[in-house]
């Protein structure tokens, strides 16, 4: 859909150029997400193409909810917060799958995949697709049952676990203490408004793999982990393949670069970074600083 | 339903000696036995009927007749008295298509997890050419789920009896409860007085009911067979085609489904191939009632009364289990004795159903009823994080009352009574 050697900085010039109604200076990743946003009704006010805050995507969501039904779109939550006055839905690709988790599973020959986040958060149908797509079962497990969640670990055949931060330090700490068998993977997913919460100590253990990624929205992957990454252990990222970053002063602005059903544009993550060079598989590392 | 040649089919092909071991092991055939071959229906009524602990005690690798790695998912059920929660595999969606004769699934639709996973509703509605995306409903967060399925356009959705209060109240915040035509509850028996806020709040939706239990793989044993319109019951069903409904009586012998019988039910399930788990005469638990000799889809119907020797109760957010009751009245043995009857039922209020609990007790002195209800209520666990006071607290359930116990001569004590 777009051309990989599009420059960012094109898509800037978008303010000045709308003023003289031509659109000569816009990429044609820019001009393809700006259509979009027309398509879609986003206000002109969200068209001036510098970097979007996350106050103003909210905004640009509230503005377009109305037309959600029209997108055909699986909807996401806007907040990890259930209780957040502000929630609304996020359009996401109907298509089911979960690449970066499907990665881990496959490459952890994952049999059994427990689910341990909130229903809310709307990943079933993504994890399900993932799960078969690597060969394995999944279960779901209410967070707040954790003598079901161990049973299962125990006589059920579950190898991996998907769960938030909170909820990995919570129910590593409650197996360990039940002896009850430890599961080997474990996939910690966190918001990207808080401080990156390390990995449980309970999970250090060399033998427990701890794939970490960072939503931008619950089910909206942006930052994730390579399997060189995952050894350390430590807060450090590469941006999803489904996006192209820049950066800013404190971290990445990311834009779209598949077919979304309102693609991100110089979206500005609200998670300060830090570039810690390149990696051995040749991406970009970044780390969560406070 | 499964006619005699097919049940005849089906057990040779969970015995044949290269299948799974459970049922084999159950009718203790011989290691070097062949499949067996039953001759007669008497043959077959004289199976032993499966229990849940007969499950729990089958580890899952041995119970599955397919490798792991061909499940699709795992439900759980939880174990009676203390047990082990039983772990039942399951393979892809079937027999679903009842719902296209009551609802065109063109718009976004809302699901729960059980009976059907929010993937299994995909896949049945892709299945029809409905491609259209499921949201899945979280029963601890009702005001989220509301708001995204307002936001995905839901005019359709398949959740608990006891979900529907909280959801409905949030999706009237919203606006979208007149949206709504089409309900499927599960779970729970749905009462008179939740059947009343139901009608109330979505006066456009049609309203199904179906029977449903986690051990079986094709999820639905009672398909709905009309649709509830007030009229009692309120919920009867049919069985399946792919299924061979039983009613046995207190002897274990089998009942014939003339209108009026009521038996204990046994569930054969086989919605055939890939099946991770063929059920043959589960005792699932439950009391039905034959409605018709032959309904309207040529067979017997039948509406549920409830359970046979009920040792749990589902509740808004949890279970209340027989033995935890028992376990909290030992702990106030000063003041009272285990032995109880416990009657749940839902009350109107003006913010729709809530449930009731009156717990029948043997007090010893002069212990006061009503301290008593405080303690047990604070004392109750109905989830491994939530008493019943808890959900008192969130106005899911009304103030726990106790009562004194009337035993009658030679009746059962430790009983779940639902009114």
């Amino acid at each position: 859909m777009f051309g990989k050697g599009d420059s960012l900085r094109n898509l800037a010039c978008y303010h000045y150029c709308s003023l003289c109604m031509s659109l000569p200076t816009i990429s044609a990743r820019g001009k393809a997400i700006h259509d979009v946003y027309r398509k879609w009704g986003v206000p002109e006010q969200f068209l001036h193409g510098n970097l979007m805050t996350a106050s103003e995507l909210l905004r640009l969501l509230g503005a377009i909810q109305n037309r959600i039904p029209e997108m055909n779109a699986r909807v996401m939550p806007s907040s990890f917060d259930p209780d957040d006055s502000a929630l609304c839905a996020f359009p996401s690709r109907k298509t089911a799958g979960w690449n970066s988790c499907e990665r881990v599973l496959r490459d952890s020959g994952a049999r059994g995949v427990m689910m341990r986040l909130p229903l809310f958060w709307q990943v079933e149908p993504n994890l399900f697709a993932a799960c078969q797509a690597a060969g394995a079962f999944i279960f779901i497990n209410d967070a707040d049952n954790m003598p079901l969640g161990t049973a299962a670990v125990r006589d059920a055949h579950i190898d991996t676990i998907v769960t938030d931060a909170g909820n990995a330090h919570a129910f590593a700490r409650y197996l360990l203490e039940k002896k009850s068998g430890m599961a080997k993977t474990w996939i910690i997913v966190h918001a990207p408004h808080t401080d990156i919460a390390p990995v449980p100590k309970a999970l250090e253990d060399l033998h427990i793999r701890v794939a970490q990624e960072v939503h931008v929205f619950p089910g909206v992957p942006v930052l994730v982990q390579c399997t060189l990454l995952e050894k350390n252990k430590e807060s450090s990222f590469h941006v999803s393949d489904s996006y192209e970053h820049e950066k800013t002063k404190d971290g990445l602005a990311l834009t779209s670069t598949d077919a979304s059903p309102l693609p991100f544009f110089r979206y500005e993550l609200p998670l300060r970074l830090r570039d810690e060079g390149q990696c051995g598989c040749g991406k970009t590392i970044f780390a969560a600083t406070h | 339903m499964l006619d005699f040649n097919q049940l005849k089919a089906l057990v040779a092909h969970v015995t044949r000696k290269e299948g799974g071991q459970f049922y084999r092991r159950l009718y203790r055939m011989p290691a070097d036995a062949a499949a067996m071959n039953i001759e007669s229906i008497e043959k077959w009524q004289a199976l032993p009927p499966v229990t849940k602990d007969d499950l729990i005690a089958c580890p899952l690798e041995e119970r599955s007749f397919l490798p792991l790695s061909q499940l699709d998912h795992l439900r759980a059920s939880s174990g009676t008295s203390g047990k082990s929660p039983l772990f039942s595999p399951r393979t892809y969606v079937r027999g679903m298509e009842y719902r296209l004769q009551h609802h065109d699934f063109e718009n976004a639709f809302l699901g729960f997890t059980v009976p059907l996973m929010p993937h299994w509703h995909e896949q049945f509605q892709a299945e029809h050419g409905r491609a259209v995306p499921v949201v899945v409903h979280d029963p601890n967060r009702p005001a989220a789920t509301a708001r995204l399925a307002a936001a995905a356009g839901v005019d359709a959705f398949s959740v608990f009896a006891y979900h529907v209060v909280p959801l409905g109240e949030e999706m009237k915040k919203v606006k979208m409860n007149e949206r709504i035509r089409f309900i499927e509850i599960t779970g729970e028996i749905c009462s008179r007085v939740q059947y009343e806020y139901i009608r109330a709040t979505f006066p456009n939706a049609k309203i199904l009911q179906s029977y449903n239990s986690s051990e079986v793989e094709d999820a639905h044993i009672g398909m709905p067979c009309k649709p509830i319109d007030g009229t009692e019951p309120l919920a009867v069903y049919h069985p399946k085609e792919t299924h061979y409904l039983e009613l046995i009586d207190a002897d274990g012998k089998v009942l014939t489904p003339s209108a009026g019988a009521e038996g204990d039910l046994l569930v054969t399930a086989y919605p055939g191939e890939p099946a991770s788990f063929p059920l043959i005469r589960f005792r699932i638990g439950d009391t039905a009632r034959v409605v018709e000799e032959t309904c309207a889809h040529g067979t017997w119907s039948f509406t549920v009364l409830g359970r046979t020797d009920m040792d749990f109760l589902k509740v808004p957010g949890g279970i209340v289990r027989a033995d935890e009751i028992a376990r909290v009245l030992k702990l106030l043995s000063e003041r009272v004795s285990d032995i109880f009857e416990l009657h749940a039922s839902e009350i109107a209020t003006p913010s729709g159903p809530q449930l009731k609990i009156v717990l029948h007790v043997e007090t010893k002195g002069d212990a006061d009823l009503a301290v008593l209800a405080v303690d047990i209520s604070k004392m109750m666990r109905v989830a491994p994080s939530m008493t019943y006071e808890d959900g008192v607290a969130s106005r899911r359930y009304a103030p726990l009352i106790c009562e004194h116990l009337k035993l009658v001569a030679g009746g059962k004590a430790k009983r779940i009574i639902r009114d």
